[in-house]
């Protein structure tokens, strides 16, 4: 099979179907756990699928930092701890509780500022007329958006 | 049901072990760069030079501080909810934020003023 998510679809329908046919129990509760085992694998392959190939570099993550002239971005690393934080946060309370929690709004406000300082700085930079960067060493003479 | 939860925790445990993982490797290995992160445009006659940037320095403590405090709230704690932010760390954050964006329109600001009156526009 060339197209390996409808390879994974596959597998996650079959182990559904196995469950669903031959676990005991009544129809209900079989039909509960096919459902639940058939999307639990499901959504687990489509992101390792993502996983492997970003590691793999098929998925290029070398500019997840970067601005477009080149150099890191302040903004942008800031948002990326505030996201692993919550969502490491969020793994653990859910793990914990086997519920969806309510996410209160001073977690939303501490995503809400740093994405709000990476809005702002790019209003700052398009509102000012910059000059040319002077060039450096190692020859990056680009205009830095970083912020 | 509890079999489903329990593989559901240890698949979200290998995917987001996974991301951060890959995530972490490339930062300490150079695949994403984070080559002047610390620099601010300093302006120099005509063109920009860059250079460390103390705005940019007390933002990265701040930031790590506060990512490091919330996290250690979950792991300590306990919580089946996520913990209440302190009042005064979302006031420091601001404040730092206000900084760094301050220091920058300045900068920028003083170049534009720079600009104008050379030019007399």
């Amino acid at each position: 099979m060339r197209n390996p998510a409808l390879m994974w679809v596959v597998v996650a329908v079959v182990i559904a179907a196995v469950i669903a046919l031959f676990v005991p129990g009544d129809k209900m509760q079989r039909l509960e756990l096919a459902i639940g085992y058939g999307l639990a694998i499901l959504i687990f392959l489509f992101g390792f699928v993502i996983l492997v190939e970003i590691a793999t570099g098929k998925i290029e993550i070398n500019t997840l930092l970067s601005e477009s002239g080149g150099g890191a971005s302040m903004s942008r690393f800031q948002l990326l701890i505030f996201t692993f934080v919550i969502a490491l946060s969020f793994f653990l309370i859910v793990a914990r509780s086997h519920q969806f929690p309510n996410i209160p709004a001073d977690v939303l406000a501490l995503l809400g500022i740093s994405a709000t300082t990476y809005g702002v700085s790019k209003g700052i930079q398009a509102g000012s007329k910059l000059p040319p960067k002077k060039a450096t060493a190692n020859g990056d003479g680009d205009h830095d958006e970083g912020h | 049901m509890k079999s489903v939860a329990t593989l559901a925790y240890w698949e979200g445990l290998i995917l987001l072990g996974g991301f951060f993982g890959i995530i972490f490797w490339k930062l300490l290995t150079g695949g994403i760069s984070l080559n002047g992160l610390l620099d601010g445009d300093r302006w120099e006659g005509s063109v920009i030079s860059t250079s460390l940037s103390p705005g940019r320095v007390q933002l990265l403590m701040f930031t790590i501080s506060s990512a490091l405090y919330y996290l250690l709230q979950v792991i300590h704690h306990n919580p089946s909810s996520f913990p209440k932010v302190p009042d005064a760390l979302v006031a420091v954050l601001g404040g730092s934020q206000a900084v760094y964006l301050g220091g920058k329109a300045q900068g920028l600001l003083s170049y534009r003023f720079k600009d104008t009156s050379k030019t007399g526009e």
